[in-house]
This record gives structure tokens, C-alpha cells and sequence, in this order.
């Protein structure tokens, strides 16, 4: 009966998709000069992802096993048909890996029996991740397992957790493994979703700094143009001061303002390059925040 | 004046020329982004807070890297918009540790000959290449395989006319 007599209650819902109905679409023409092109996704066992610049190196099938290298000098002896039962080509796969696993951890081990240095463990996870990488790119059977995706996926984080630790304890030896084992190491970001929009404001930054440098090159060029007439209106009455100063017999006094006007006007004439002083500061900030 | 003014004027006027700080990467060329780390006084709860504040200091030498440790100067005057401070020198530079106490080098935990030793003890391996007294300086791989002097960020956009070597996926 309340209700009634205050009157009747207001949809608010429909008030609202009225105002929205009547919205008047905005049109830029930015979309004309930038078209947002979104990046491929890439699995993370992928070696673009892992940052890995060299696949796995290819088995000699000559190459002794393992456990038969002590035994070289014997097998060497022996006719070629029996000496191919010792080499990796009678073995399985894993046998040719394990020997370039061998080859590559003695570049790298601290001493004889050193297995728990960091040089070791990234030499060794990054023998097993080009391994299993090596795998899913030319067997595509092996993809379909779970538990080989997640071993390189972890192994990949993990080597990259002790490439930062090695990086704080000795740079100079991170720098030699890096260029050793053939990695890229980069640097840490906040993990952000990509977004339309978002990369929109960042592209619309990064374009408005360009142009703000680039006309901010062309007016200082412009400027320091005009400063050639005026040069060479200085260097002509400093003469004029010079022959006059001769001519009484003063000594002169402006030798030093002749040369250094001398020398600003060969400069400006060679031309000089303006300096940009923020390229894409903006920009990069933006993302990361 | 409170004695807490006088002391945040007096802090304004002589703390804030000299301090150490962190160098982080940025964009502008010739100069770094230095973090320091302060004490704010929380007036309620009477306790200090430790607080953040970054500036972009300018790197004459340009000898400075991600993660050093610097001495940074205040600047009379702003040499850019950005730019309000001078790094002074290096205190101690990122990935060579120096115990303070002795001067001697450390590797981790250790000092750096007593790991020398260890391993001699061990055997040395005749396959390792890697020499620390005879290793180029530090900086050799910046700009082809070592990306950490830039800031890392998500690839957001394929870009035509320029490289992303710093950006991950």
C-alpha cells in the first residue's frame, strides 16, 4: 500500500540501455596507421622459447659407446664387422646422447668428479632439453606424452634459475657459458596477458615519442642552420679587428675567438646528428607496469 | 618547527646527496635507473618502513651495469627532464663479490682461491677452458647472447621494422 502511494517503481535497467542505445560510435584514424598484429603462440618446449640457438649435435654413428671407450685401443683392432657391435650405431638412442652428454660436461666440469657445480647442472639440463626437443620436432609421437612436455618445460625453468644464480656468483663465467652451450639469457618481465587494447596504448605511445623526436630533430637541424650566417657575419669583424689591431701595432686579442669560431662552423657545416634522449622510455614503461 | 620538520629538512639538505644504490636498465642512452633504499617514519604507528625511490642518474664512465652497486651524487641542476643524478663510482660491481673484511674475492660462500685449491685436490680437469684470471672483462656478451642490460617485457606486437631479442613469450 506504501508502495503505491509514492508512485510506481523505476526500472533503472531500461533507463540505461536507452542511454547506451543512443551512444554515438567514435571513429579514429589511428587503426589506419597502426594495425595491431598479434604474436604467435609458441609451446614452451620450443627452442625459440627456451632460448636455445643450437639443436642437439648429431651422432657420429661411428662412435664407441660409452662404457666401451676405456676399451678403445682393443676394439680399434678388432675387423671393422665385429667394431661396428661396439659403436653407437648397433645401440640404442640414448647411447649417442650420452656420449655428446659426456663430451660436453668435461668442457665444463670444475674438476674430475665435480657434479654438483652450476656450470655442470645447465651443461647437463641443456643437453637434456635439446635432447627431448630433438624428439618432439622430428618424432611427433613423443608430444603426446604429458610427462616428457612438463620434464622440459621444468628443466628449461630450472636451468634458467641457475643461469641467474651462476650470473650473480661469477659473471665472467656466466658470459663463457652462454657463448659455450649456445644460450640466450634474458632478462626477467612481469607476466602480463596480451591484450588488443592494451598493446594499442603502448603502439600509440611508442608512435607519438618517434614523431615527437623526429621533429624535435628536424627543428634543432633547422636551428643550428641558422647559426652558419651569423658565424661567418663574426668571423668577417673579427678580421676586420685583427687588421686594425695590426695596423697600430697592438698586439691581438682575438686569435682564440677566431679559431673557435672557425672551428663551430666547420662542424656545423659537416653536419651533426641531434641526439634523441628518449626513444622509447615511455613506452617500455608502460608495458611493465 | 617540530623536531620532526627540522629532521625531514635537515634529511632533505645532507642525505640526499650521496647514497649507495642499485642500478636497474632503462631506455635512456647514457644513463641508468638507480634504486635506494630509505626509512619512512610512519607517525601513527611511531616505526620505520623501509621505501623505495628510483632516479635516473647519469653514467659518465659507462663502465656501470645492471645490478652494481653505486655511489650516486645528487646533480645541481636537472640535465634532462628525466635525468637528476650522477653515478659517482662503482662500489661493488654485480657477479665479482669482494669480501669487505679481508679484500679477497669470493665465489658464493667461498673465497675464490680456497674453491682453486679444492678443486686442485680433486683434479684438475684438463678439458676446462675456463679461467677466471685469464676470462675476458665482464660485458663481452652484451647485445649478443646476454639481454639483461635491457628491461625484459612481454612480446605484445610482431614488429616489421625492428628486432625484439629482450622480449619473451
Amino acid at each position: 500500500m506504501l508502495r503505491k502511494s509514492v508512485g510506481p517503481v523505476r526500472n533503472y535497467s531500461s533507463i540505461y540501455a536507452k542511454v547506451v542505445a543512443k551512444r554515438v560510435e567514435i571513429k579514429h584514424d589511428f587503426h589506419k596507421i597502426i594495425k595491431w598484429v598479434p604474436p604467435d603462440y609458441v609451446k614452451p618446449w620450443h627452442p625459440i622459447r627456451s632460448c636455445d640457438l643450437r639443436p642437439l649435435q648429431k651422432t657420429d654413428p661411428n662412435w664407441l659407446k660409452l662404457e666401451f671407450r676405456p676399451f678403445s685401443d682393443i676394439i680399434d683392432k678388432l675387423p671393422e664387422e665385429h667394431r661396428k657391435l661396439f659403436t653407437v650405431e648397433y645401440g640404442h638412442r640414448k647411447d649417442g646422447v650420452d656420449v655428446i652428454m659426456e663430451d660436453t660436461l668435461s668442457q665444463v666440469k670444475c674438476h674430475l668428479f665435480d657434479t654438483t657445480s652450476l656450470p655442470y647442472k645447465i651443461a647437463r639440463s641443456t643437453i637434456r632439453i635439446r635432447s627431448l626437443q630433438d624428439q618432439f620436432i622430428n618424432h611427433e609421437m613423443t608430444l603426446r606424452s604429458g610427462g616428457h612436455r612438463i620434464t622440459c618445460k621444468e628443466l628449461i625453468e630450472k636451468r634458467k634459475k641457475w643461469l641467474r644464480r651462476l650470473r650473480k656468483a661469477d659473471y665472467k663465467c656466466f658470459e663463457w657459458i652462454l657463448d659455450v652451450l649456445g644460450i640466450i639469457f634474458k632478462p626477467d618481465y612481469k607476466n602480463v596477458f596480451v591484450q588488443r587494447r592494451a598493446s594499442i596504448n603502448v603502439l600509440v605511445h611508442m608512435l607519438c615519442n618517434e614523431i615527437r623526436d623526429k621533429k624535435m630533430k628536424e627543428y634543432k637541424n633547422l636551428l643550428e642552420y641558422e647559426k652558419i650566417p651569423f658565424l661567418e657575419m663574426k668571423l668577417t669583424t673579427l678580421n676586420k679587428i685583427k687588421e686594425d689591431e695590426s695596423s697600430i701595432n697592438i698586439p691581438c686579442s682575438v686569435d682564440e675567438d677566431i679559431a673557435a669560431t672557425k672551428k663551430m662552423l666547420d662542424n656545423l657545416k659537416k653536419g651533426s646528428d641531434a641526439i634523441t634522449i628518449h626513444p622509447v622510455a615511455e613506452s617500455s614503461r608502460l608495458i611493465t607496469s | 618547527m617540530g623536531s620532526q620538520a627540522v629532521l625531514q629538512t635537515l634529511n632533505k639538505a645532507t642525505t640526499q646527496r650521496l647514497f649507495l644504490a642499485s642500478c636497474y636498465p632503462c631506455e635512456i642512452p647514457s644513463a641508468h635507473r638507480v634504486n635506494v633504499q630509505t626509512m619512512d617514519f610512519d607517525g601513527w604507528l611511531k616505526m620505520y618502513f623501509t621505501k623505495w625511490i628510483s632516479y635516473y642518474a647519469h653514467d659518465t664512465t659507462g663502465k656501470c651495469k645492471e645490478g652494481d652497486i653505486v655511489l650516486v651524487e645528487e646533480l645541481p641542476q636537472r640535465l634532462t627532464r628525466d635525468i637528476t643524478h650522477q653515478i659517482k663510482r662503482i662500489v661493488y660491481p654485480f657477479g665479482d663479490m669482494v669480501d669487505p673484511v679481508t679484500g679477497k674475492k669470493c665465489y658464493r660462500t667461498q673465497y675464490r682461491d680456497d674453491v682453486k685449491r679444492i678443486n686442485e685436490l680433486w683434479g684438475v680437469n684438463p678439458g676446462l677452458k675456463y679461467d677466471y684470471d685469464k676470462a675476458p672483462p665482464r660485458g663481452w656478451q652484451e647485445g649478443r647472447k646476454d639481454w639483461t642490460h635491457k628491461k625484459g617485457y612481454r612480446k605484445f606486437h610482431e614488429f616489421t621494422d625492428r628486432d625484439q631479442p629482450e622480449a619473451s613469450w
